[in-house]
């Protein structure tokens, strides 16, 4: 008895500690934003990240920190990272929208990015309409049930919600979050039609357009544009959106 | 066998053929025709091998090789072989041409063929210069004269004579215009329509575009051109409104021309030009409006400027905030929504980030230039005042401060050169996940949650059921055992009597009601054959003897000790019987 009671108040010691770490480091780096040394508070908001504590303020602020040392495709990398976290998070699409505006890339949105953002919400309707449509079919169903023509016209609502919903799943998949999604970070970079220096260019990538990881090959990745076409890039010139 | 017969016809139409003399004639597919409408040349060689097309060449008449194709064919055991060279011949001009005899040299032999005459027509001369051809175009300029920056939408008219098939060559090539000193906007994708235009019918592609004139001066429009491929049908015409399903075509690129077209460009005016003018030409409307309207120092808000009207979107500036005391506006991000096609009729949004860094009660105002080419005179939109209520303390200027503060002078308040972002967030992070929710587990055990509820009103529904159905049943049984009590415990006679008989009831209507039989009365049922003799006399006697007393009026009287023991012993055999099935009933002896 003595010896879990120990167990459990070391537990709650360790987490509560690295609670208070964490805040620090987020303290920290804050404060280092704010005098301009930007350096030093990206160092802070890595070792977060690197952590693990991911959230959706720590890449909005990561991204600002970049954005402030001069390297857009990553300040355009955390801002994404951030609005995955959280898709109403109207600051990051603000400042996603200036870094994208500095880059020159107005790509438009496609129906499934911007789906995609949304992609955790779909999962929750299907569920919600799922249970919603069972209820109201066994409440309509059972002897002597009253309002059986409203629970009938509810559960058919609710199947068509939850069909759709379901489709909708299927198509994303998981989104944004799907783990070969990479942002080109750096500028002048090809899609080549081999994995060398020398190949020919297939089509030239702007900075913060998305591509899709297939394998890798030493220092390059075989990938696809989201113009369609397959290739090879540096792997340093993408990174994964999911980190 | 039937493989080696079919081997033996074939050797034997090999053998025929080699011995089949070789022959060559020409024929066209019409002998009149327009100029512009081409007709198709058929060479046969019969009966010999040939794999170069021979030579076909007339002045006047363009001619070029289309194909090749080679049949044989056995008819009575004689085969013979034929290849087809095909040609089509476009005339250039009217006149009477005779294609002359082919040469052909084959097996050391020469072959001609005979010569054929094709008559080519002008078709009516009363008729434009456009009438007779099959295909043309047009260049559609609605103005004379234009500003600098006005956008001019032009049209481009392709002409094709309805029986032709016609695709742009390559696919999704659009036409090149021709000049200098102009820009266009991307074209739309084209839109069909079918025309009649002296007494023909045509099938029209319309191109339609904006053009631009960068520089004063008159802009010279050569032409514009569009390349296509175009399938024409050979043969005679048939019937209005009736399609040949076995109409043949022959397929060449063209490339098709347009006439040309000069505009007057003007210059703007430099006298009263404002200077937030940042280049928009046309006639437009400003809105303003923003959300939310009661924030805290330090919150965003977005002000969104709607710009809506006929003009020069994609050469339009940003509007200038003025009265912006108190606000920290950042680089906007910037929609447009197009009404029409070519995009001359739009609506362009700018959504400024705006940050209070101190109480206020109004937004800035949105100012926009632009010159008006109807009243040729420039025109200042201005949005009306927006209240919002801003509370909180006074911010003190972020550590770089944001270059876009706007100025409310109009004249300084120009867009700012390096746009910054916003600032960031110092509360406390909310943890989150990339894992998607799918492939969460505290997602498929909170569906445990519903999964559970919905079994426990399935199941509290059954109960609630089953407990209504069998609750006439256990009142029964409640009254059995109060009856019981009373047997073993009253001292009352008649009460005992009472007691007795009513169980003997109940008994009866308990063991109906669990077959779902109709309870016969209990007179009924000892006065039946059911019962065993002895059994059935002490229940008569038990009943007459509660009869007797209540009908009787005794009075209250004790039960002896002896008469409740003979009741209780006459209601365990009783029982014993009523457990046992009717059909087969034993006398079972029970202790008192």
């Amino acid at each position: 008895m003595k010896l879990r009671t120990y167990y459990v108040l070391l537990g709650i010691l360790t987490v509560a500690l690295s609670r208070c770490l964490g805040n620090t480091t987020w303290n920290t780096a804050n404060a280092a934003y704010a005098e301009g040394k930007f350096e030093q508070a990206k160092v802070g908001y890595v070792q977060l990240v690197d952590s693990r504590e991911y959230s959706a303020e720590l890449f909005y602020n990561l991204g600002n920190t970049w954005f402030k040392l001069g390297d857009q495709g990553r300040a355009i990398l955390n801002y994404q990272r951030a609005l995955i976290l959280k898709p109403s998070f109207e600051q990051a699409r603000v400042n996603l929208q200036t870094a994208l505006k500095i880059v020159g890339n107005d790509d438009p949105k496609t129906v499934g990015d911007t789906l995609g953002a949304y992609a955790d919400y779909f999962p929750v309707v299907a569920s919600a309409s799922f249970w919603t449509a069972i209820l109201c079919l066994f409440l309509a169903l059972r002897k002597r049930a009253s309002y059986t023509i409203f629970f009938r016209f509810v559960s058919i609502i609710a199947g068509i919600l939850f069909a759709s919903s379901l489709a909708i799943c299927i198509w994303l998949n998981a989104g944004l979050k799907d783990s070969n999604r990479a942002l080109v970070i750096e500028s002048a970079t090809d899609l080549k039609y081999g994995p060398a220096i020398t190949a020919r260019p297939l089509e030239s990538l702007q900075i913060g357009q998305p591509i899709r990881l297939i394998s890798e090959r030493g220092d390059w990745t075989f990938c696809r544009a989201n113009t369609g076409n397959l290739g090879w890039i540096l792997s340093r010139k993408a990174e994964r959106v999911v980190p | 066998m039937n493989r080696l017969l079919a081997f033996v016809i074939c050797l034997f139409g090999v053998f025929e053929s080699a011995l089949a003399e070789p022959s060559i004639s020409s024929a066209l597919s019409e002998t009149v025709t327009d100029v512009d409408h081409p007709v198709q040349l058929e060479i046969k060689v019969e009966n010999a091998r040939i794999t170069r097309p021979p030579t076909v060449a007339v002045n006047g008449l363009s001619i070029s090789f289309a194909g090749t194709s080679t049949r044989t064919q056995i008819l009575n055991f004689q085969a013979s072989s034929i290849t087809i060279f095909t040609y089509i011949i476009t005339p250039a001009r009217e006149g009477i041409y005779q294609i002359p005899p082919i040469e052909v040299s084959m097996g050391g032999k020469s072959y001609k063929t005979t010569p054929v005459t094709l008559k080519v027509i002008h078709g009516n001369p009363g008729r434009s210069a456009t009438a007779d051809k099959p295909y043309f175009a047009e260049l559609v300029i609605p103005k004379e004269s234009a500003y600098v920056g006005e956008q001019i939408p032009i049209e481009l008219r392709f002409y094709f004579n309805e029986r032709i098939r016609y695709e742009p060559y390559p696919q999704g090539q659009y036409p090149i215009i021709q000049g200098e000193d102009f820009v266009t906007k991307k074209y739309s994708a084209p839109t069909e329509k079918q025309l009649e235009l002296d007494g023909r019918i045509y099938r029209v592609a319309i191109y339609k575009t904006a053009l631009t004139g960068v520089k004063p001066g008159k802009l010279e429009l050569q032409f514009a051109t569009q390349s296509f491929l175009i399938s024409t049908p050979f043969g005679p015409r048939g019937p209005q409104g009736f399609a040949d399903p076995f109409e043949t075509f022959g397929q060449q690129a063209v490339d098709v021309k347009t006439n040309g077209g000069s505009i007057q460009i003007k210059p703007l005016p430099a006298a009263d030009r404002p200077a937030d003018f940042s280049g928009a030409v046309g006639e437009f409307t400003l809105t303003a409006t923003a959300q939310p309207d009661k924030v805290k120092t330090g919150d965003p808000v977005n002000m969104k400027v709607e710009i809506k009207g006929l003009g020069n979107f994609d050469r339009m500036g940003q509007p200038t905030l003025t009265s912006a005391d108190g606000w920290h506006i950042y680089q906007p991000t910037e929609t447009t929504e197009t009404m029409d096609e070519v995009g001359l009729n739009a609506t362009k949004t700018f959504s400024f980030p705006l940050v209070a860094d101190r109480p206020v009660t109004s937004l800035p105002i949105a100012r926009f230039t632009f010159f008006d080419p109807d009243s040729e005179k420039y025109v200042v939109l201005k949005s009306s005042p927006i209240s919002i209520e801003v509370q909180g303390d006074l911010i003190p200027k972020a550590p770089i401060p944001g270059p876009t503060a706007a100025p409310s002078a109009p004249a300084q308040a120009k867009a700012p050169a390096v746009p910054d972002v916003l600032d960031i967030e110092v509360k406390m992070p909310i943890p989150a996940t990339f894992t998607p929710l799918m492939e969460q587990r505290r997602f498929w055990i909170a569906q445990l949650i519903p999964a559970c509820a919905l079994l426990a009103l399935g199941f509290g529904l059954w109960w609630r059921n089953a407990r209504m159905a069998s609750q006439p049943l256990r009142v029964l049984k409640l009254e059995r055992r109060v009856l019981q009590k009373k047997i073993k415990a009253s001292d009352n006679r008649s009460e005992v009597l009472q007691a007795a008989v009513r169980l003997l009831e109940l008994d009866l209507k308990l063991q109906s009601m669990r077959k779902r039989e109709k309870p016969p009365s209990l007179d009924e049922y000892i006065d039946g054959e059911q019962l065993p003799t002895e059994i059935r006399n002490e229940l008569r006697d038990l009943v007459d003897a509660r009869s007797a007393w209540i009908y009787g009026h005794h009075g209250a009287e004790s039960l002896t000790e002896e008469e409740r023991s003979r009741i209780i012993i006459l209601l365990n055999r009783w029982k014993a019987l009523a457990s046992c099935p009717r059909n087969n009933l034993p006398v079972v002896a029970t202790r008192a």
